[in-house]
């Protein structure tokens, strides 16, 4: 359905390397057997503990025969991390919110112009290594849909990064308040207050277009269904025709598809709607009352499993009183690697509207070409 | 040894092993791949307490490490080549012209260099999100994306270098599905 090379790529995997079906079980219980009786190492002892070497990286076939010798092939539709029910299935408060906001959303104007413009601020957020605060590690994407022409042009450039909170601030004045930061354990890179700018831009009839993963192809998006249900049904078909993967893998992907048609995409008031509306239909969708956005505007938050990971949770925030859509954060919903339960990993805010300043740029930023673009 | 621990370790197991064996495979071909991945679980076990949430871009940079510290690279390219033969063969219920292009575009990938290959599959056949690619890789999210960015480009450079493969003699064909099938059995 997508002529995006990603697309193609993921639909193109060969099937042995489909993550989804789970272990064949000979395998399971000889791995875990062996490696689940070996010492474990407390945090104290671990420097000095190497993982072994392999010693017959090469020899087809030995070091295969050990683990699985004899296994059938086992195809199966099981989900072996599948996100769990949700602990308040019947149909909550966040619902309640989404249908609300779908009623909202579809009476705003629909709004006229050459391009759809959005501009989107991200930030991650990291903990400084040896420091007690954390920064936000911002960056800017604005893009410009001509819908009509099936057209996409986008910008990308690096903010710098700034101390996470007000307690973080405080913190990192408290330290010097420095300048840089060093996140090479972390994301593998020195950050600065003052980023990189511009990082790219990318024009139309360059050979890849930059969209979002998960993204819907433009031309599809004046076909979709604006009764959600159907939308549901349309959206799942054009999953299954590019992914190969099971029905609750088809099923995020629907999710992802959905959240992307209620924030970013030049959808109707119609079809937004019935993006939020399908979503409201999704088990676990919570209520998260008022709250403001990265940007200080006030409005309201629905929270739900991420679609991407279910270790993480979804918020979506919507403007009073229009129910148009400011902004997502992703939260942590369990605890470690330094991550609090509830923790935020990162957000977005965007502003988004229809114009016809074209966008400042008709060429692609130059490709440096295949040698030295590997920081390693 | 505690029961909380084996129950974490089983089911960061069950939710990542396939996974971690289809990076590894797709990074250095299936004759390696079950010794890489159990090597990459041993680690896990022993350092169970590090392991984060999510825990997959945890163990994909042990299995990388591993990959680089443990198998030379003459010999990773030797055995990824040999896997790359078998992902030219179309599967089953793929018509004809889904299959030239399918395989088109996987000859395309297999000519990429290691680093773009690396991105695209992280990307597209393990679902990473950018900012957990970066992990994997380390780099920024930022420098990710932009990486990304121009491994898509090369890939469909190469993609629109390579025209659809011709149809491959039967004989030819036999001899692969039966290797497919020792393939298959070897997950």
């Amino acid at each position: 359905m997508n002529n995006d090379v990603l697309h193609r790529l993921t639909a193109a995997r060969p099937a042995h390397l489909d993550p989804d079906p789970p272990t064949p079980s000979p395998v399971r219980d000889e791995e875990l057997t062996a490696v689940m009786t070996l010492p474990r190492t407390t945090r104290k002892g671990r420097a000095v503990v190497r993982p072994r070497r392999l010693y017959h990286p090469l020899l087809p076939g030995l070091a295969l025969v050990t683990a699985t010798a004899v296994v059938a092939v086992v195809v199966s539709d099981t989900a072996p991390h599948k996100p769990g029910p949700s602990p308040s299935a019947a149909l909550g408060s966040g619902s309640q919110v989404l249908l609300a906001a779908a009623a909202h959303v579809e009476r705003q104007p629909a709004g006229s112009g050459t391009y759809w413009y959005v501009q989107e601020t991200f930030a991650d957020r990291h903990k400084v290594p040896g420091k007690n605060y954390s920064i936000d590690v911002r960056g800017e994407r604005r893009w410009w849909t001509a819908l009509a022409e099936n057209k996409r042009w986008s910008q990308l450039l690096g903010l710098g990064a700034r101390p996470a909170t007000r307690a973080d601030e405080a913190a990192w004045k408290a330290d010097g308040s420095p300048r840089s930061w060093d996140l090479r354990n972390v994301t593998g890179t020195i950050v600065t207050h003052a980023g990189q700018g511009e990082i790219e831009h990318d024009a139309p009839g360059g050979r890849a277009d930059t969209g979002m993963m998960g993204d819907l192809p433009l031309r599809l998006l004046p076909t979709l269904p604006t009764d959600d249900k159907a939308l549901r049904t349309r959206l799942f078909a054009l999953a299954d025709k590019d992914h190969n993967g099971p029905k609750w893998t088809l099923d995020r992907i629907v999710v992802q598809s959905a959240v992307l048609l209620a924030t970013t995409l030049p959808s109707t008031p119609a079809l937004r709607a019935a993006a939020y509306r399908l979503l409201a239909a999704e088990p676990g969708v919570r209520s998260l009352g008022n709250i403001k956005d990265h940007t200080g505007r006030t409005g309201y938050a629905v929270a739900l499993p991420s679609p991407y990971d279910p270790n993480l949770q979804l918020r979506l925030i919507f403007a009073k009183p229009t129910g148009m859509p400011l902004g997502t954060e992703m939260v942590s919903t369990r605890s470690g690697d330094g991550r609090s339960k509830g923790g935020l990993l990162s957000y977005t805010t965007f502003t988004m509207k229809w114009t016809n300043q074209a966008p400042p740029f008709t060429i692609d930023t130059p490709d440096p070409g295949p040698a030295g673009t590997s920081d390693r | 040894m505690p029961d909380d621990d084996a129950d974490r370790f089983t089911a960061i197991y069950d939710g990542c092993r396939q996974r971690v064996w289809a990076y590894v495979v797709s990074r250095a071909g299936r004759q390696v791949a079950d010794e890489v991945v159990n090597e990459t679980f041993t680690v896990a076990w022993r350092r169970l307490d590090d392991v984060p949430e999510p825990p997959l871009p945890w163990l994909l940079v042990v299995a990388r490490n591993i990959l680089r510290d443990s198998i030379r690279a003459e010999a990773r390219r030797a055995s990824f080549a040999a896997e790359v033969m078998s992902w030219a063969q179309p599967a089953e219920a793929d018509i004809a012209e889904e299959v030239s292009e399918r395989s088109a575009l996987l000859k395309a990938l297999a000519t990429l260099p290691e680093d773009d290959r690396e991105l695209l599959i992280l990307a597209a056949w393990q679902g990473l999100t950018p900012a957990q690619a970066a992990v994997v890789v380390g780099c920024s999210p930022l420098t990710l994306r932009v990486r990304l960015h121009r491994a898509r480009r090369r890939l469909e450079l190469a993609a629109s270098a390579c025209p659809p493969a011709e149809e491959a003699a039967p004989a030819h064909r036999v001899s692969t599905r039966a290797r497919i099938a020792v393939g298959k059995e070897a997950r």
